[in-house]
């Protein structure tokens, strides 16, 4: 029994080694605010080591710990009493890096159902079809908030841009 | 115009990262117990969050069909609601008005008699109240300065529900009034009056929604009426409506040493 635990342990932290920034990011995009995505990382991790899930792969851990982020970002978001959300530490951020910032800014300005689509897909490198499966979504309703989402992007980005959509 | 590519172009992302002390807290906070006590009082915060409101919205509803209390507010005066006389000119009026009582019916009527301060009011109005349905009550909280009779005694607080709104033939040319608006419209916080009235029993009930609900769910005594029963005070004394002969005189104002007289004489000869 103690053997299984200290493995377990040994799996969170290697876990949280790997993809603590990944959740993080998400959190980040949901939330748009640093100690809320600190909060999420801390639940979403709670989460897997509570989990009697068997895991192929390392692969596989990280598409369940996507989903579990979004879906813990999506209710916290719902929470009517949820305090209002700051962006002095955001703001902050953007203030050290102007330049690689800005369409990170743009992109947390986009309505939150468009923000983790283009997340996962532009930045976490994910096919329209990786994403539907990870968030439990038809591919087509990706794809239409990947379009919706590029075309506020082109509109509200300053300066203008265009995609690659490949 | 920039050209949006995957990855590279969205490298602002990379900003974000967990350090190690933020790593390191996670992973001791979960292997402590600590983040599963905070998460659990997350989960029970936002279950009472839900729940709450859901419960409330429900117990509204069930007090709605039951054809309890609608709504109890508080205020400054009692309700008085005055309707346009053409709601009624066309209509048979169903309601039937009370005989005034003579002077001795009233005493043996009031087996409480009490003066004291006026120190609140709460209205029950049923939520369907229509100009046509409009039947309410106020309940007046009054603070006991002299008890005549009854179980009440001074310096206690009791709540007595006024019968306004009470269907009947009004008495002016421009509405169709209750029996006891003329009353009702003097009643105010912080006035003095004398109130003559009984309490409610098991078996009395009281009309609200079309349903008849239990007075006792108001409250514990009420007044028949307001005209006779509620003698409040006005600029030339109180409204005290029997003469010396027991005879019936509708805005008579007595002084205050006046009425304590006419009742003592009442009580003593009903004993």
């Amino acid at each position: 029994v103690e053997d299984a635990k200290c493995e377990h342990d040994a799996f969170l932290s290697h876990m949280l080694e790997k993809h603590a920034n990944t959740v993080y990011r998400i959190a980040v995009v949901y939330t748009k605010n640093l100690s809320d995505a600190e909060d999420v990382v801390q639940e979403v991790f709670l989460r897997l080591y509570q989990s009697n899930n068997k895991f192929d792969n390392d692969e596989h851990v990280r598409a369940w710990l996507i989903r579990v982020t979004c879906n813990y970002c999506k209710s916290l978001l719902r929470s009517p009493w949820r305090r209002r959300v700051s962006t002095a530490d955001l703001i902050a951020v953007a203030e050290d890096n102007p330049n690689s910032f800005s369409l990170v800014q743009a992109v947390l300005a986009l309505p939150q159902k468009y923000r983790g689509s283009i997340y996962l897909f532009y930045y976490e490198g994910y096919s329209t079809a990786e994403i539907a499966h990870i968030l439990h979504q038809k591919e087509a309703t990706v794809r239409t908030h990947l379009a919706r989402g590029r075309a506020l992007l082109k509109t509200n980005f300053v300066g203008g841009a265009d995609f690659d959509t490949q | 115009v920039l050209i949006l590519t995957r990855n590279n172009s969205f490298s602002g992302f990379d900003l974000f990262n967990v350090d190690d002390e933020l790593k390191a807290r996670v992973q001791v906070n979960i292997l402590s117990g600590t983040a599963n006590k905070i998460s659990r009082r997350k989960r029970l915060c936002h279950i009472a969050i839900v729940s709450l409101p859901t419960a409330a919205v429900i117990a509204f509803f069930v007090i709605q069909l039951s054809g309890g209390i609608p709504i109890v507010s508080t205020s400054n005066y009692a309700i008085v609601s005055r309707l346009p006389f053409m709601l009624f000119s066309n209509q048979n009026n169903s309601y039937s008005v009370a005989k005034a009582p003579t002077e001795k019916e009233f005493y043996s009527l009031s087996d409480n008699i009490i003066f004291g301060k006026i120190t609140d009011f709460k209205w029950v109005i049923p939520h369907n109240r229509t100009e046509t349905d409009p039947i309410a009550y106020t309940i007046v909280t009054v603070s006991v300065e002299k008890s005549y009779r009854g179980d009440l005694t001074a310096g206690q607080s009791e709540d007595i529900l006024l019968p306004y709104f009470i269907n009947g033939t009004g008495s002016t040319s421009n509405g169709y009034f209750t029996e006891d608006t003329d009353t009702a419209v003097l009643l105010k916080k912080g006035l003095h009056s004398f109130f003559f009235f009984h309490k409610y029993s098991n078996s009395d009930t009281l009309e609200l929604s079309g349903n008849n609900i239990p007075a006792t769910q108001m409250a514990k005594y009420g007044v028949r009426w307001g005209t006779e029963y509620v003698v409040p005070e006005t600029a030339k004394g109180y409204l005290y409506s029997f003469d010396n002969n027991g005879n019936n005189v509708y805005g008579q104002e007595l002084p205050l040493k006046d009425v304590e007289t006419a009742i003592e004489r009442n009580l003593n000869n009903q004993s």
